[in-house]
């Protein structure tokens, strides 16, 4: 190299040039890397071919500038002439920096300072190589995007499976005790049965007996709705038009509805056919179209509920699944009630939980609407904002060979 | 009088059922499991069944298919109150393996006599 910084090789001087330097010359040219010879007063005295181009201005008008005016004076100031200054101390330096250039903006460059010295040891030149590097640093960044984006992915599939297993064991539990309790039921009906035979129909103990078959009737309707929530994954099901039960299931609601609250509906013609079990089908829309009013408190408001169709490509990243239907049924219930909270929010679906008065609700009306909905392989999601009202959209995957 | 043979493994139901229907003077054998109730079936004085479904040892279902298979002609009752797989579940199945009539726990056990009466087919 030493040989190819001598004076005499310079550039125009080319009648002398050994077929050595123009070996050199070459290898210079074409690196992928801009490299110059810059000397103690921090002038360019030669650049290769990458440099030029990468500036767009020919050699000779670079040779004898400093690189603060080719990369600006505060760069030059703050950046490139500490480092040169550490060069012509001796050491090699290496650093990375960020250069706004006048052609293609913010770009990332590898930079290298080499000490160039003479036969006695005195450097007097240095040798800067500057790699640009914008497009492996975003590259880069962009596979440590994806990494994170796959770790959140994960992680979010685990807490899935792991909800999924909670819940399961919670079905296997709550499914027990329901059967005890039907015993328990049982025993407790069937004595006091015999007790009204007993007595005499004008007795006032046959009160008090029919007074007990009545709870008993209403801890079973309890029993039952457990066991509804412990039996998901095994609902019969059939191909079922959705805007059929759907329309059943708003005049039903409408017939309690408030009068200062608004059922507007968006139907599309047609029929939309899904597998599911009908009777639990009309369950879940009853279920969401309650807490809608429930929500709205009596309050002036709207509900509005919606069917459309949706192809399923629109909705891969949405629906997290390994299979997506070609298309889903898009069920929506919108209403303009008091919101829901952030963290009530994270635990809506959960079983038991519920922002209703101890004794009020059982909490597992939505837990049992979203398996429900996950065995019919649909998703349901939620949006809410505060005092603006609740969002529900259901969707579930429409049957494509419709049995005739 | 006919004899029924009551399979019931939750002891208060199943004293409470006996009583029932030792009011209406039938003659109750009664078994604790699917396993003790087969031992106790005799084809020449059992009459009706009356068997729970989700039990330990032997469960109701095999109780019916057992009984059915000696004695084609018995009545059978199942009763069940619910389980993993759901009352509805399991007494469907009964009902497909030749159980005369379910009933879901809890149930009327007015309903329970006229049913085995009618299934006997006793006066009332």
């Amino acid at each position: 190299m030493k040989r190819y910084l001598k004076k005499s090789d310079k550039p125009g001087t080319g009648k002398s040039e050994s077929v050595e330097n123009r070996v050199y010359s070459r290898v210079v040219d074409t690196s992928r890397s801009m490299i110059s010879v810059i000397n103690r007063n921090y002038r360019y005295e030669r650049v290769n071919r990458t440099f030029t181009r990468a500036h767009k201005i020919p050699s000779g008008k670079i040779i004898g500038k400093t690189p603060g005016d080719l990369w600006g004076r505060e760069a030059f100031e703050r950046n490139i002439k500490p480092n040169l200054d550490r060069c012509f101390s001796g050491k090699t330096v290496k650093y990375e920096a960020s250069f706004d250039t006048p052609l293609s903006g913010k770009r990332f460059f590898e930079v290298s300072f080499r000490p160039v010295r003479t036969a006695k040891g005195k450097i007097t030149h240095l040798i800067a190589e500057t790699h640009d590097v914008t497009s492996l640093r975003s590259s880069q960044k962009a596979t440590s995007e994806l990494k994170k984006e796959l770790r959140r992915m994960e992680l979010d599939y685990e807490k899935r499976l792991l909800d999924a297993r909670k819940l399961e064991a919670l079905g296997v539990l709550a499914g027990g005790i329901a059967h005890d309790f039907n015993n328990i039921l049982a025993t407790v009906s069937g004595y006091t049965e015999m007790l009204l035979e007993d007595l005499p129909e004008e007795s006032p103990s046959s009160h008090k007996a029919r007074q007990i078959l009545n709870a008993v009737g209403r801890a079973r309707s309890l029993t039952e709705q457990i066991l509804t929530f412990s039996r998901q994954g095994k609902q019969k099901k059939e191909v079922t038009s959705v805007g059929k039960i759907l329309k059943e299931s708003i005049e039903f609601v409408r017939a309690g509805t408030p009068p200062q609250v608004i059922i507007r509906t968006e139907i599309i013609s047609g029929e939309v056919n899904v597998m599911a079990d009908p009777a639990q089908l009309f369950r879940i829309f009853l279920n969401l179209m309650t807490n809608a009013l429930q929500a709205m408190e009596g309050k002036a408001g709207t509900l509005s509920v919606g069917l459309a169709v949706v192809n399923g490509s629109e909705l891969e990243s949405e629906l997290r699944k390994e299979k997506v239907a070609p298309r889903y049924a898009l069920i929506t219930f919108r209403d303009t009630g008091s919101g829901i909270d952030r963290a009530v929010m994270q635990k809506i679906f959960d079983p038991f939980f519920t922002t209703r008065e101890i004794g009020k609700g059982t909490g597992l009306g939505l837990s049992v609407v979203h398996g429900t909905v996950s065995d019919m392989d649909g998703e349901i999601f939620v949006s809410s904002r505060k005092n603006k009202g609740t969002l529900f959209r259901l969707l579930l995957p429409v049957v494509i060979n419709k049995i005739q | 009088m006919a004899a029924i043979l009551l399979v019931e493994d939750e002891l208060e139901l199943k004293e409470m059922l006996k009583i029932a229907l030792a009011r209406r003077s039938f003659t109750v054998i009664e078994a604790e499991n699917g396993r003790e109730a087969i031992a106790r079936f005799r084809p020449g004085i059992t009459d009706l069944v009356i068997t729970d479904l989700i039990m330990p040892e032997e469960d109701g279902l095999k109780v019916i298919i057992k009984v059915r298979e000696v004695k084609p002609s018995v009545r059978i009752i199942a009763i069940s109150g619910g389980g993993k797989a759901g009352p509805g579940n399991y007494l469907s199945l009964a009902k497909a393996l030749g159980a005369d009539a379910v009933f879901s726990k809890p149930f009327s056990i007015a309903e329970l006599l006229k049913k085995a009466e009618e299934l006997l087919e006793i006066e009332q």
